[in-house]
């Protein structure tokens, strides 16, 4: 177990400093969670520090000495050696000895991200929003990182495939019952549509994948998730894919390119993600798609660039690229490589992206270039203002297809006071499951998700605000992403 | 959360009084003239305290005669002495203006450099003390652009005494020397071994003028400054506190740049900043209209300021008098709040 880092609490508006009066306990002691540690005096109160789990304690600043907001006290972990690295790796100095102290942006991430601030090294005196992201993509997985597809396909199933004479000798039809029967594991050269052709040498189909006629499919390792749409007239050449739940991708995307077959052409798509018309992705150095991400047609991501002789002055390019959560590419786009768009942001149309996106940001132009931000996070009131306005172009759109009084918005979920309603919009958490047993369709807002027995009516909502980006899990079979 | 402040006990009032008495003891051409300034008043502001006990024959106080005590010293520095005169309150030296003007600083070029005017001129200015219309006035900007005059005004980053000591050793045309109020009980702060002061990382840059040096004061060494704050004087504590929560709430970089020389403009300290920000705010306490800020944005502006232009804001205070009631003063005066909101406005997107 990784030790855990108690670490100076804010102690009050004006006090940034306080200093430890006492330790209760010694180093190496056995301490239980909520047990006292010591104790901390600022100018006006003093303050209790607990331990925030049970274990041995490494107690980091002496008694006498002062403490600033966020600076570690001291670890408590159950490996001695783990506890000794820890401490190691704290007490090295910043410049200046000077604890570092975090701006509003770097705390607001961190919390949003469930990091500590005080594991955050920096090279300066201050937390920026920027170190905090970096921290925390270095703690994470590497993103082309692909889990061995063998290990989710029956094995029994591989070993009839690979070895069992009697499976090569049945006819085609049985073949394809028999890859269905075991999962729909879908061997080697296999026909799945008319014209639509697959090579892989291990491939996973989940249920209610659709590969338009004409799609032409080669890859070592090819997984696509569930209620996923391959367009018409694709072609995929990639060593590795991994698309994740309801992928859509319109007809005529190319993938490939370059260094394909390369031990870094990787192509690796999260849920609920968008890939438009004629857009061509170059995935020799990898590319990655998180969750809800899209591309508008025409969208090139270019993993390599190369033509011209380094060795008389020109540059050679390669690099993977990683375009984050709900991020938005936009028609006519090209994405360079080594570029990272962060989560969240907004490429608008015809840009050339040559560095790296900020999350929430507005690019624009060739170099890509920001023009915006988006505002964040949404105040409650100015959520509700726009569900409630959401609901009048509703009544307006759907008019003829929704009986009046259908849907509604309810601040406060009463299930008592909804009349002829059959579907609600709401923040609220509390009552949803009266209202859902009183046969309504509830939109929860605050963590899009639908609840309740969807109908006719839930559907076109569900369309409506689909369209309006706001999507809802458990994800429609109809509306893919 | 406040603005950091370094750890020194010497105050600004102190490092002034210091200076004045090495000046006295070393230099036996250095006299002091004005009104007030005998024991144990030592002036108004007790900058001269203890002078007149050590040196009672060069201390000089006078009635109230402000052009009269002027012309006196400017007489003196004519015929080899260095007199420093101390103008009791900055609003003042509108009635020394004509012997400054059209008197000390013309000399030198009027008699064909045969002689030297070896004049300082120290007064206090600035508000925020309730003294109300006459007594609490930033007033240097009406003496931008005389020529041979140069204006110098520490911040309480700066070295007053070692300026002012400088001053009255080195000069040989007219010197006003500007001492903010608000900064004489002031501590000094000094930057640590390692440049920092606070969370900040001070540097000077004295490529204007070595003596004088500007200041810079970031959060974020290295990186490209979102804005470029300039500032001297009085406003050096507003300045970084704007800077301090710029960045602790907006990560906005705001590089300030405290100058300690006032006129001539010292240009070619500024104009790197500038040139990487591409937005320049400046900061004074004196009315903006007519005032510093426009003389500095636009020295900067045409001595090669960033390609592709650059956004100016400035501010100052209101073209109002200064009203005497605290409340009333404050809205008259630089807070906070202005820097904030300039801040905010030159970095506004799109």
């Amino acid at each position: 177990m990784e030790p855990h880092v108690v670490a100076a609490p804010q102690f009050g508006v004006n006090d940034t400093t306080a200093t430890v009066v006492a330790w209760h306990v010694a180093p190496g002691d056995d301490v239980a969670k909520g047990m006292v540690l010591c104790e901390l005096e600022t100018a006006k109160a003093t303050f209790e520090i607990e331990a925030t789990a049970a274990g041995i304690v490494l107690p980091l600043a002496e008694a006498g000495a002062e403490v600033t907001v966020n600076q570690p006290l001291a670890l408590v972990g159950t490996d001695r050696a783990a506890l000794e690295r820890r401490r190691a790796s704290l007490t090295a100095p910043v410049a200046g000895d000077q604890p570092a102290i975090a701006t509003d942006k770097a705390r607001r991430l961190s919390e949003e991200l469930g990091i500590e601030l005080a594991e955050v090294r920096v090279a300066g005196p201050i937390i920026r929003e920027s170190d905090v992201r970096a921290y925390a993509r270095s703690r994470e997985p590497d993103p082309f990182e692909l889990a061995p597809l063998a290990a989710r396909l029956d094995p029994a199933f591989r070993r009839a495939i690979a070895d069992d004479p009697g499976f090569a000798a049945l006819p085609s039809a049985d073949k394809v019952a028999r890859y269905r029967s075991a999962g729909a594991i879908i061997g080697e050269g296999v026909k799945i549509a008319p014209g639509a052709v697959i090579l892989a040498d291990a491939i996973e189909l989940q249920d209610e994948v659709e590969i338009g006629p004409g799609t032409r499919v080669s890859a070592e390792t090819f997984a696509m998730g569930r209620m996923s749409v391959l367009g018409a007239s694709g072609r995929i050449n990639c060593r590795h894919v991994r698309i994740g739940d309801c992928f859509f991708s319109a007809s005529e995307i190319i993938v490939g390119g370059a260094d394909r077959f390369a031990d870094s052409d990787r192509l690796i798509i999260g849920d609920q993600c968008l890939v438009s018309a004629r857009c061509f992705l170059d995935s020799g150095h990898g590319i990655r798609l998180g969750n809800q991400v899209a591309l508008s047609p025409f969208v090139k991501l270019y993993t390599h660039q190369h033509w011209q002789n380094v060795l008389e002055g020109y540059h050679a390019n390669f690099g993977p690229i990683i375009i984050e959560d709900g991020a938005y590419v936009t028609g006519d786009c090209l994405v360079t490589p080594g570029v990272r768009i962060g989560a969240g942001a907004t490429i608008l149309a015809n840009s050339t992206v040559a560095g790296n996106v900020e999350p929430y940001t507005v690019v624009s132009g060739n170099p890509a270039r920001r023009i915006g931000k988006v505002e964040r996070p949404v105040p409650l009131e100015r959520k509700e203002r726009i569900a409630r306005r959401l609901l009048g172009q509703m009544r307006e759109a759907l008019a003829g297809v929704v009986p009046e009084g259908a849907v509604i918005y309810m601040r406060t979920l009463e299930p008592k006071a909804i009349g002829g309603a059959q579907v609600v919009l709401t923040f609220d958490r509390a009552g949803q499951e009266n209202a859902i047993a009183e046969g309504l369709v509830v939109f929860d807002l605050s963590d899009y998700r639908v609840h309740g027995r969807q109908n006719p009516i839930s559907d076109e909502v569900r369309n409506f605000l689909r369209r309006r980006g706001i999507r809802f899990a458990p994800i429609h079979w109809r509306y893919g992403g | 959360m406040t603005a950091p402040a370094g750890k020194s006990p010497m105050r600004y009032v102190q490092s002034l009084n210091q200076a004045l008495h090495r000046l006295l003891a070393e230099r036996p051409e250095v006299l002091l003239i004005g009104e007030d300034l005998l024991d144990p008043y030592g002036g108004a502001f007790k900058v001269a305290k203890g002078l007149s006990s050590a040196f009672p024959e060069r201390v000089l106080t006078t009635p109230i005669s402000e052009a009269g005590l002027t012309g006196v010293a400017t007489g003196m520095a004519m015929r080899g002495f260095r007199p420093i005169v101390e103008i009791m309150f900055g609003d003042f030296l509108m009635l020394c203006a004509d012997q400054i003007v059209n008197h000390a600083t013309k000399f030198s070029y009027m008699y064909s450099e045969q002689l030297g005017v070896p004049l300082t001129i120290r007064t206090p200015m600035g508000g925020y003390r309730g003294y109300g219309p006459t007594h609490s006035q930033t007033l240097e900007a009406m003496f931008l652009g005389v020529p041979r005059l140069t204006i110098v005004a520490p911040s309480q980053y700066h070295d007053p005494g070692a300026q002012l000591f400088d001053c009255v050793t080195r000069a040989r045309d007219p010197v006003l020397f500007v001492e903010n109020k608000l900064l004489y009980p002031q501590s000094l702060i000094t930057p640590d071994d390692q440049g920092r002061v606070g969370h900040f990382t001070l540097a000077a840059i004295g490529t204007a003028a070595p003596a004088h040096p500007t200041l810079s004061l970031t959060l974020a060494p290295g990186a490209d400054p979102d804005v470029t704050l300039v500032a001297y004087g009085g406003m050096a504590g507003l300045a970084v506190e704007a800077a301090y929560q710029a960045f602790m709430q907006d990560e906005v970089v705001v590089e300030v740049l405290l100058a300690s020389m006032v006129s001539p403009v010292p240009s070619a300290d500024l104009l790197p900043s500038v040139q990487r920000s591409r937005r320049l705010l400046v900061l004074e306490e004196g009315v903006c209209e007519g005032g510093w800020g426009a003389e500095v944005a636009c020295q900067l502006a045409t001595a090669g300021g960033p390609r592709g232009g650059m956004a100016i804001a400035r501010v100052g205070a209101k073209r109002l008098p200064i009203p005497s009631a605290r409340s009333l003063e404050q809205k008259v005066l630089p807070a906070t709040g202005d820097v904030m909101a300039a801040i905010a406005q030159l970095t506004r997107e799109g």
